[in-house]
């Protein structure tokens, strides 16, 4: 113990620069940060937007700057006995390794974690949002942090020999990473996305079976993992070097971890090619009868099929179908978010084609009662198939049959709120406020992580803005969807408050036709749901006949234009 | 029997297919001062770092105080003085910072001592160790390695590049520590080691040529001259022990490096050239031996062949 405090005072005289340098950058954050919720309403959107945009860009720099400033403390410490090279003086003294090891630890816990929890408690304190049951959530983020960022800095600063070189050799990793990703990314798009090339992309970036849209992602779950394993190499690396001083071995072992997880990526993708797999993997089948939905063509004047004709991102002509249904009403207190759909059609002749999974599905979220709108807005299963296929089956009757992947949800508790025009604070979401400007917007801030999936219902959206009645913003559907159903108490980083929106969507599935925003006064219903389950359904739709394409409607998919 | 303060068996070190080391074996006897030399390049501070357990071997062993060298870190280095002309200090620090620092680690840690080299070495405490010579460096690491007593103190070319003054005052200083500490030094300079050392090693190439007492090797090496008839025949072979071998006329000159009297030699040299005249026996430096086995291991066995051949054309 003598030996640990005796050497962790020495690199305390030895590193106050660094020590100050870093804790000052986390006191700028600390300041900068509140920018980002306390700046005033800009009189217009314009300048409101750069003015975020600045503020975001200031806050990031920091949290930046604070990375690197642990860089530059992990570098100081860990070169000041240097691991790498016969000709230290450390290395013929009587050091005992456990107690250099536990002194740098102890230089870490006082000098980079200590300040770190502060700020984070400090900045939870300034955003409203400091409790004690953000204190698991601020010990697991600490954990992340030490599997993503500080054991990682230690590994490489032990198997190299000063700053620059180790700076050198983060920066290489930083350039093989993008280096790896564009150029497994980019044949991926530049052949169109329904390509094998890129479904391996998104099965090596274990991205294929997480659904279309992060709502009901558990993707997060993953960072522990992560981290875990991480902070397992590392550590190895950090033990093994401080040990013996093997720093050739350490460095493979630093090399092979992303490698390792690269080929577990692709042999993956490999044994995974099919999407349909993997979707089978994570989305049981239930037949149509227990299904929590029906659906049915609901083709009529006012909802007609549709086709068009267009050409796909890879400039291969293309047909969309568009295909009206009837949903059925679906249990009280039940949500259905649709991950993935497939569609395949069946010719008479024996003829048949899919569609890749994915796709555009028909709807995101069923709710109940959303549809006695059913006469005004009706679903679609819209998909795109080769312009050759449609050709050759639209002469005679086929089979669609409609696969959706889908997440059931159930309403746990519901919280109504008056919005007042500042902020609010809304039980288990956090602390909220509305855009009196602009898109209308609401924004609620949180500590640690994003909030239990919740549905945002109001009763007083508004077809203009709140002020500025000149406004000649076109607005369109807000989605209703907040939050994720990870249940991990915190997400990696330096700062420990998560923003979430009540963000837009895209015009074709606004069942309102029209903007809408979100004013003060309005009445808004918060209800939490928790994930009840996963499943595949498969709807058959026998004997049905593609119409001609409407050349009115026929659109290049890629960039719009016009045919 | 005390175990002897270094030990070395079969000690080899291979970087690639280059062999820094081969196959070393010797032995330093408690209150020695062993001196490891040879020129550039010959493998001393390899040999220093392997026993210091700052780099493995390839094969062999190596005991320090009766510890495997590999052992030799922590504790262990509490009987150890380490000092190397190419060893990084902590130069942010001062003398004084320096020292205090080092202080704790050593349970048998003399301040009384530390205070007299100060004094003897004529060191302030203020200094940061950025701001010394090289040889002021040099005399902060000494004082660092000699304050606890260490029971073997190793020394990598630790005058290496200091003025004459300093290197005495270092010698001194290590002069007044013999008989409590065993040294082990290498250096490529002779005349640094010769009013120090009680033993001697030569490490040529990676290989040890001999490894013993100063006396003993100062006593089996001697310069000899002798004149022959000119048209005297040499023997085909000349003893391998007659290093240097060359005639200039009448005259004949080699190196004996198992010298044991002057009458045994001199019946040697009568039996294979039954015409040489009276011979002289000359005592050779340190250097003059160290340089002869260096010429005589580069050239080997070649320059005893091509010395019997000079004899037998009558060659200068």
């Amino acid at each position: 113990m003598n030996q640990i405090i005796h050497i962790f005072r020495k690199d305390t005289r030895r590193c106050w620069p660094e020590i100050l340098l870093s804790v000052a950058t986390i006191a700028a954050l600390i300041c900068a940060y509140p920018l980002r919720w306390s700046v005033l309403p800009a009189p217009s959107l314009g300048a409101e937007s750069d003015l975020n945009m600045n503020t975001a860009l200031l806050c990031t720099g920091l949290a930046a700057l604070v990375v690197v400033s642990w860089a530059v403390l992990v570098s100081r410490i860990v070169h000041e006995e240097n691991l790498v090279g016969n000709n230290h003086f450390w290395l013929t003294r009587p050091y005992e390794w456990k107690s250099l090891l536990a002194a740098k630890w102890l230089f870490l816990a006082v000098y980079l974690y200590l300040p770190l929890v502060v700020a984070q408690w400090l900045l939870l304190d300034i955003a409203g949002l400091s409790s004690r049951s953000a204190i698991p959530g601020l010990l697991f983020n600490v954990l992340l942090i030490t599997g993503f960022l500080v054991l990682p800095l230690v590994a490489v600063a032990a198997i190299t020999g000063n700053f620059f070189r180790m700076a050198f050799a983060l920066l290489g990793a930083g350039l093989v990473g993008v280096g790896v990703v564009v150029a497994i990314t980019l044949p991926g798009y530049s052949n169109g996305h329904n390509n094998t090339w890129n479904r391996i992309v998104l099965l090596a970036t274990d991205n294929l079976a997480a659904p279309a849209h992060s709502l009901t992602s558990t993707g997060h779950h993953k960072q522990l993992l992560f981290a875990l394993l991480f902070a397992a190499v590392c550590g190895a690396i950090v033990l093994l070097q401080y040990a013996r001083r093997q720093t050739r071995v350490c460095w493979l072992a630093l090399l092979a971890l992303p490698i390792a997880i690269a080929m577990g990526g692709m042999v993956r993708a490999h044994y995974a090619l099919s999407g349909q797999a993997l979707i089978d993997h994570d989305y049981p089948t239930v037949s149509e009868s227990a299904a929590p939905i029906e659906l049915s063509p609901a083709i009529d004047t006012k909802n007609q099929l549709t086709v068009f004709r267009g050409y796909n991102d890879a400039e291969t002509p293309i047909a969309g179908v568009g295909i009206p249904l009837h949903v059925s009403e679906i249990a009280e207190g039940t949500a259905l978010v649709i991950d993935h759909q497939r569609v395949t059609i069946e010719a008479a002749d024996g003829f048949r084609w899919s569609t890749d999974v994915g796709g555009i599905p028909l709807e995101r979220h069923i709710l109940p009662g959303k549809r006695t709108r059913d006469d005004i807005y009706r679903p679609r299963a819209f998909f795109e198939i080769p312009y050759e296929i449609y050709k050759r089956v639209h002469t005679g009757p086929v089979t669609v049959r409609i696969t959706l992947a889908m997440t059931q949800l159930q309403a746990v508790n519901s919280v109504r709120v008056t919005m007042p025009t500042r902020e609010v604070t809304v039980p288990g979401l956090g602390i909220c406020e509305v855009e009196t400007v602009g898109y209308g917007a609401m924004q609620c801030r949180r500590a640690l992580r994003e909030p239990e999936i919740t549905y945002v219902s109001a009763s007083g959206w508004s077809n203009t803005p709140c002020v500025d009645p000149q406004s000649s913003i076109q607005l369109t559907q807000v989605n209703p969807w907040m939050g994720l159903l990870d249940r991990e108490p915190a997400e990696f980083g330096i700062v420990p408050i998560q923003f979430v929106q009540a963000s837009y969507s895209w015009p074709y599935q606004n069942p309102w036709g029209g903007t809408a925003h979100l004013c003060p006064g309005a009445q808004v219903t918060f209800t939490q749901y928790k994930f009840e389950g996963r499943m595949q359904v498969n709807f058959t739709i026998p004997d049905l006949y593609l119409p001609p394409e409407n050349p009115a409607s026929n659109i290049d998919h890629s960039d719009g234009r016009s045919l | 029997m005390n175990a002897p303060s270094v030990a070395t068996h079969s000690l080899t070190r291979k970087y690639g297919s280059h062999t820094a080391l081969n196959g070393v074996t010797l032995k330093v006897d408690p209150g020695s001062v062993y001196a490891l030399v040879g020129p550039n390049g010959a493998g001393k501070t390899t040999l220093i770092q392997l026993l210091m357990n700052l780099q493995p071997a390839t094969s062999g062993a190596a005991e320090l105080l009766g510890m495997p060298s590999r052992q030799i870190r922590g504790a262990a280095l509490n009987h150890v003085g380490y000092v190397s002309g190419s060893q990084s200090m902590p130069d942010w620090m001062t003398v004084r910072a320096m020292l205090d620092y080092l202080r704790p680690f050593y349970p048998t840690w003399d301040r009384l001592l530390e205070a007299q080299l100060m004094r003897d070495f004529g060191l302030s405490p203020k200094p940061k160790l950025k701001q010394l010579s090289r040889g002021m460096k040099t005399k902060v690491a000494f004082i660092g390695a000699l304050s606890y007593r260490p029971a073997l103190l190793v020394l990598d070319e630790p005058f290496t590049g200091l003025d004459p003054l300093t290197r005495d005052e270092l010698i001194q200083g290590l002069l007044e520590r013999i008989g409590e500490t065993t040294l082990f030094l290498s250096s490529h300079d002779l005349a640094e080691i010769e009013s120090l050392a009680s033993h001697v090693g030569y490490l040529e190439e990676g290989s040890l040529l001999f490894s013993e007492e100063m006396t003993t090797l100062s006593n089996r090496f001697r310069k000899i001259e002798f004149a022959v008839d000119p048209a005297s025949m040499p023997p085909p072979t000349l003893p391998p022990e007659w290093m240097e071998f060359e005639r200039a006329g009448s005259l004949v000159r080699f190196t004996h490096s198992q010298f044991a009297t002057e009458e045994e030699t001199q019946a040697q040299i009568e039996r294979l050239l039954p015409t040489a005249g009276e011979v002289a026996f000359s005592p050779m430096s340190l250097r003059s031996i160290f340089l002869t086995s260096a010429r005589a291991h580069r050239s080997g066995r070649a320059q005893f062949d091509a010395a019997a051949g000079s004899i037998s054309g009558g060659k200068a």
